[in-house]
Parts: C-alpha cells; structure tokens; sequence
C-alpha cells in the first residue's frame, strides 16, 4: 500500500529511529511501512494520523479506489 | 546506519525477551549437564529419584520458555508479530515434511532410523530452520 509516511516524517526532520519510538514499534516497522511492504492495522494507521495531524486516508493511499 | 549495525538493531520488546531469557539459558546449563551425566551408560536405574526431578525441572523450564515467548510475541509490535509468525509457520510446514518423509523412509525399509535420532533431528531442525527464516526476514526489512 502506497502512503506519504516518509514524505510526513522527512518534512518533520525526524529519523525512522525517532518516529518508531513515537509509535512505540521498531525501526524496521516504519521501514516496512514506508517502502509499502506492509499495512497497518486500524490501530497503528490512527495512531500515525493522529501523530501528523493528517487522516488516514490523507496517508494511505488506497489505490483500488 | 550502516548495513550491519541495522542488522544487529533489535527492538525495545525484543531486547527484553533477550534480558528475561538470560537467567533462563543459565538455568539450563547444570541442566544440561545433570542430563549429560545421567545418561551415562554407567548410571544405573536405582537413580529414579534423581532422574524425575530432572524431569520435572526440564518441564518446568520447557513451560517458562514457552510463556516469556508467548508474553514477547504479546509485546512485540504487529510487524515483527506477523514476521515471528511466518518463520514460525514455515519452519513447522518444513519439520512436519521433513517428519512425513522420514516416517516413509522407515515405512518403505529404506533407511533403517531409530525414533530418538528422528526426533533430534527434527528438534534441531526446527529451531535451525526457525532461526534461519527469522534471520532472512529481518535482512529483508533492515
């Protein structure tokens, strides 16, 4: 799933490393999640909406629709 | 980061699995040991009271192992869950073919195997594999 994770966290100044620890999961995670490896669940999704500001579907793109 | 350093980098949960599981490994040592010397073939069978202890203590550190695991898979977070998972599903998938195969061997006379050396074997192969998978997956996601 495509999404503007790293765009989001680039224009922040913030390192995987530190927005991992602001989601409280591991760096590998936010790898995963920014090169669209995998997608989130409900939770995680409005926890990283809530952490930006954004909505989720301003994130996550979904590309079906 | 560099490539190796990312491959070292575990996380928070997985640090504490690793902490927890220390005193547990140490516990298994004089085990080990313990089982090594009464599997002595000089040991005799009027040791039984040494021996059901021995026992008791693997169940016991068997049963530990298994909840710390459990409560890290709880702790973890949801992609290195699904990660533990798929290494967790493959090497099983790979042990039970592995279990199928040798069992046809022994069924078809064609290698002569003794149940103590299979279930080794399996055992081994699981964690090995397990580890291998586990290893690959996290390279994949460094």
């Amino acid at each position: 799933m495509k999404n503007r994770l790293r765009e989001l966290r680039e224009q922040m100044g913030w390192s995987q490393a530190a927005l991992a620890e602001q989601l409280d999961v591991s760096r590998q995670t936010v790898n995963a999640l920014e090169t669209g490896k995998y997608a989130p669940s409900l939770p995680l999704a409005f926890r990283i909406a809530r952490l930006f500001g954004e909505t989720i579907e301003n994130i996550f793109i979904d590309e079906d629709a | 980061m560099s490539k190796l350093k990312r491959l070292t980098e575990t996380s928070p949960a997985f640090k504490r699995y690793w902490r927890r599981s220390l005193p547990l490994m140490l516990l298994a040592l004089p085990l080990g040991a313990t089982i090594g010397y009464l599997s002595a073939p000089s040991m005799g069978e009027h040791s039984l009271w040494l021996r059901l202890p021995v026992l008791a203590m693997m169940a016991a550190l068997l049963l530990w192992s298994l909840l710390d695991y459990l409560r890290f898979l709880r702790e973890c977070d949801e992609f290195e869950r699904k990660l533990e998972h798929i290494a967790l599903l493959w090497s099983s998938g790979l042990v039970m073919s592995c279990a199928v195969l040798l069992w046809t061997a022994q069924a078809i006379r064609l290698a002569p195997l003794s149940a103590a050396h299979v279930l080794e074997v399996l055992i081994l192969g699981f964690i090995a594999s397990w580890l291998l998978i586990r290893l690959f997956l996290h390279w994949r996601n460094l």
